[in-house]
């Protein structure tokens, strides 16, 4: 076995070896072009993208080189049982691996760490195993492609790095998941390793680890099959309700021109002021608020997810980047790269041992605009100029923002997980001192319903327009308009039921009907793998409403039928692939459960005898 | 250990619409030179594949020295050599490491077969496998299988596209280490002065069938070539009422006509007579001759315009 591991490493050593070579360079190159850099600046997709493909096109073509029939006759015909064989080949492209991919990283990562003030993170450090458990992943990916009876290898490799890119920012999760992948894929590869490889798996976990990772890639390819029988076919009807949406729709009224929507919400109402409300509406300046967000970073999250994680100075020359180490920000002189101090959140600090417990921010903020520190429970304002932190605002209770606030041309809008909140620009911006809101509404209905809201400046105040597609309950769309006084008042003027829609409702819901199962799973996963807060600024339903939502017993039926038909397929097909009683029960079962997508696989994975 | 090395029970493969092998049943005992020959497609490469265990058969079953072809273990496969008719080698790697990888595998390497074998090629273990000739590198693959001490060694066609001294080479090589080691040798060949030469046991297959399984002097004896004055053959041959019976090919040579017939006794001059032949005789037939006849017997002709 070592030595044919020697070999497989030998083989190709100077590959691994010229790939490291080349992007030393890069890595030089960028890196001297860029007068200053911090870790996280680093360019993570290129590496990302590299390692993805670079592990994806090596596992392809090197089993492709030990496949061709006389090459496979020779690394089987001795005395080692094939999966001693593969181990070997794979541990040593495992060190191919590292050599070319991780190694990189972490050399210019402790080149940065030891040779200059810049702020490196162990989670910098991280990445390098992160990036070799990644490309084993894709290498091992591309082996299964080869090395199995089925082309349809590729939909389960894909559906297992979905499954892991799907994940949130969590880094042992993340870790976590991909070794599972990684697992995965090396039991699949060791059964598929066989000295005739055209035959299908046979053990039953080979059967059920090859066919539940596809589902998730099946569903998406029946999902984007409406394009083919619907969506081209109506568009070149011209009658596509994209085109056309059904008057009264929901989307009928999204459509409409920005200065005709008031007037068309409240033209069925009895309203003695809706001319007016119309015709100032018309000219009013419009805005849009956003009720969710993308999730504030996470401690020792892995780099490549970092957002607004710096503050900069023009004054002083100095950038201010946030350390998940030290949980505060380090001040280093733009062009000398020395650390100018530290910032935390009870202000400015000249020497890191100087720092206490209070000075470290409890969880890792979000920068905007130069100047303000976001968390999810506080606003800080920075003045560089007179080196003082002040609190903008602060959260208190169960209450806490949903992301960063929206500085707009009449308002800066908050929205927490209660209310929305509406500054003035001006004084929210320039006085560093406590802010305190112009406005003030609590959110009409549950956040989750809100896909989103309108603003129009009104004389005397604003209008807002609250909407969603699941405004009054699933699939009950609906707005809500609301005066808000100069005072404060807040006067709810109307609300718009929208009955019809243009759609069809297969259509709306097709991921749903092709298979509840992976429908409901795929929620119920977003949900176990993130916090309630990080669901809702994802906009992601909780699983209570993922699993009690009242679907129509029409889309009911409509399903039982479509699992009952193809499960009766699958007992047909069975007998043609000759599979045993075992083999025959497991694929009705999961046909049963998962559905057309099940059949798909089943299709896919075997051969007819 | 199973009295037979490879056993074969009704196997058969089929790729799409065609039949490589055909219910073939098979059985070859421990020891000697085994020599199947067959034409091109006679299923000859895909035996050895089922018997591997690199295909998996239609129907039928086979096991390799008591092993079923499917399950062959680790052990079983260091017992059997296997050289293929291309001789593919990791040709990256150098002459002397690829011996050293093989060496690691098999606790009994012979050091001295290997080098008495190499010895009757001209191959530097400082080059890469890449840079040999093609009869280096089927000496050298030679020289591996046999210093493997396999009890049972599959050559095939392990001489296509060989010049004639490699081939004696090969050959001499392989009669050394033959008497040298106790081994069962399947050879497959179209070389059939190769086959007289070193084949203890004759195999024939023909469209995926076994048609003999002799030692070839039986299967000599077999096959007779009769000369005689005869105008009316071409009457005789396929025709429903007056076929030849055991007819595998005629040829005429200067006026007389020279008829190959299977299984037929010394009465056989009585039925050219009755069949109005004149000046019968009886001639000798060498192996290559009698295997020529019977392999082209049944083999496709296009149709006559």
């Amino acid at each position: 076995m070592l030595a044919l591991f020697k070999a497989e490493f030998l083989h190709y050593r100077q590959w691994a070896i010229g790939l490291l070579a080349l992007q030393a360079m890069a890595w030089a190159i960028v890196l001297k072009l860029n007068e200053y850099a911090d870790a996280s600046a680093f360019d993570n997709e290129v590496t990302q993208v590299l390692s993805l493909f670079g592990g994806f096109i090596f596992g392809v073509v090197q089993m492709i080189l030990n496949t061709r029939k006389n090459h496979w006759t020779f690394l089987h015909q001795r005395p080692l049982n094939s999966r001693d064989i593969y181990l070997a080949i794979t541990a040593a492209s495992m060190l191919h691996i590292f050599i070319a991919f991780p190694l990189v990283w972490l050399v210019v990562v402790a080149s940065f760490d030891l040779l200059t003030n810049a702020v490196v993170d162990m989670r910098h450090y991280y990445m390098a195993p992160y990036l070799m458990l990644y490309s084993i992943a894709t290498y091992l990916i591309g082996n299964l492609v080869v090395l199995n009876a089925s082309r349809a290898a590729i939909l389960t490799g894909f559906g297992l790095l979905i499954l892991h890119n799907d994940l949130p920012q969590l880094t042992w999760l993340k870790f976590l998941i991909l070794a599972f992948v990684i697992i995965i894929l090396l039991y699949l590869n060791i059964k598929s390793f066989k000295s005739d490889r055209f035959q299908p798996l046979k053990s039953v976990a080979g059967i059920v680890l090859m066919a539940l990772p596809m589902q998730v890639v099946l569903v998406f390819f029946l999902t984007m099959s409406t394009a083919l029988f619907y969506d081209i076919p109506q568009t070149l009807m011209d009658s596509h309700p994209e085109q056309h949406p059904t008057e009264g729709s929901f989307d009928f009224w999204r459509k409409v021109e920005d200065d005709k929507r008031i007037e068309y919400l409240l033209k069925d109402s009895n309203m003695e002021n809706k001319v007016l409300f119309s015709r100032q509406t018309q000219l009013a300046d419009k805005d849009t608020i956003a009720t969710y967000h993308k999730a504030f970073n996470r401690k020792n999250q892995l780099n490549f997810r970092d957002n607004q994680w710096f503050l900069s100075d023009e004054d002083s020359r100095s950038v201010w980047v946030y350390s998940h180490d030290e949980m505060m920000l380090q001040g280093s002189d733009n062009f000398t790269g020395e650390v100018v101090g530290w910032l935390g959140q009870q202000g400015f600090i000249d020497q890191l041992n100087l720092a206490t417990d209070a000075d470290r921010f409890i969880s890792v903020p979000s920068m905007v605009k130069d100047q303000f520190i976001v968390t999810d429970k506080t606003i800080f304002q920075v003045d560089f100029a007179n080196k003082q932190l002040s609190v903008k605002l602060a959260m208190t209770g169960e209450e806490y923002l949903m992301g960063r606030p929206e500085f707009k041309e009449n308002f800066v809008a908050l929205v927490t997980n209660k209310q929305t909140y509406l500054f003035e620009p001006k004084i929210f911006l320039n006085e560093f001192e406590l802010a305190v809101s112009s406005y003030q509404l609590p959110h009409p209905v549950s956040l989750a319903s809100i896909s989103g809201v309108e603003s129009y400046r009104m004389v005397d105040g604003f209008l807002l327009i609250y909407r969603g597609q699941n405004y009054y309950g699933f699939d009950k769309a609906g707005a809500e308009i609301f005066y808000v006084h100069i005072n404060g008042d807040v006067e709810k003027i109307y609300s718009v039921h929208f009955n019809k829609h243009s759609s069809p409702e297969f259509i709306q819901h097709f991921d749903f009907l092709i298979s509840p199962a992976i429908y409901t799973l795929r929620e119920l996963m977003a949900n176990s793998f993130q916090s309630s807060n990080q669901n809702a600024q994802n906009n992601e339903p909780s699983s209570e409403i993922a699993l009690t939502r009242p679907w129509p017993s029409s889309m009911l039926i409509t399903i039982s039928l479509l699992q009952l038909g193809a499960a009766f397929v699958v007992l047909i097909l069975a007998r043609r692939f000759s599979l045993n009683k075992g083999k025959k029960a497991l694929w009705l079962l999961m046909t049963i459960i998962i559905g057309l997508p099940a059949l798909l696989s089943f299709l896919l994975l075997n051969k007819r005898a | 250990m199973s009295e037979f090395c490879i056993s074969t029970k009704n196997l058969t493969k089929q790729f799409g619409k065609k039949l490589a092998l055909n219910d073939l049943t098979l059985n070859i005992p421990q020891g000697g030179i085994h020599a199947i020959v067959g034409s091109n497609g006679a299923g000859k490469s895909t035996l050895f594949r089922l018997l591997l265990g690199f295909d998996t058969p239609t129907t039928g079953s086979s096991t390799l020295l008591g092993d079923p072809s499917d399950q062959i273990s680790a052990k079983v496969r260091g017992q059997v050599g296997y050289v293929n008719e291309e001789h593919t080698l990791p040709g990256w790697m150098k002459v002397a490491a690829v011996k050293e990888l093989q060496q690691s595998f098999y606790p009994n390497w012979n050091h001295d077969i290997y080098n008495k074998v190499i010895a009757y090629f001209d191959v530097d273990p400082k080059q890469k496998v890449a840079g040999l000739s093609r009869g280096e590198r089927a000496g050298f693959n030679l020289s591996m299988a046999l210093a493997q001490r396999p009890s049972l060694l599959i050559l095939d066609e392990p001489t296509l596209g060989l010049d004639v001294v490699a081939r004696q080479s090969f050959l001499e090589a392989l009669m050394f280490a033959e008497t040298e080691e106790a081994m069962t040798t399947i050879y497959c060949s179209h070389q059939m002065e190769e086959i007289e030469r070193i084949a203890e046991q004759l195999i024939i297959m023909e469209k995926g069938r076994l048609i003999n399984n002799s030692t070839p002097e039986d299967f000599c004896a077999r096959v007779s070539c009769w000369a005689a004055d005869w105008d009316a053959i071409g009457r005789n041959i396929g025709s429903k009422d007056a076929s030849i019976p055991g007819f595998l090919s005629h040829r005429e040579i200067d006026g007389q006509q020279h008829i190959l017939v299977v299984d037929q006794g010394d009465d056989f001059g009585d039925f050219l007579k009755a069949q109005g032949a004149q000046d019968i005789a009886q001639l000798p037939v060498n192996l290559e001759r009698a295997v020529n006849a019977f392999l082209t017997a049944n083999h496709n002709k296009p149709v006559a315009l």
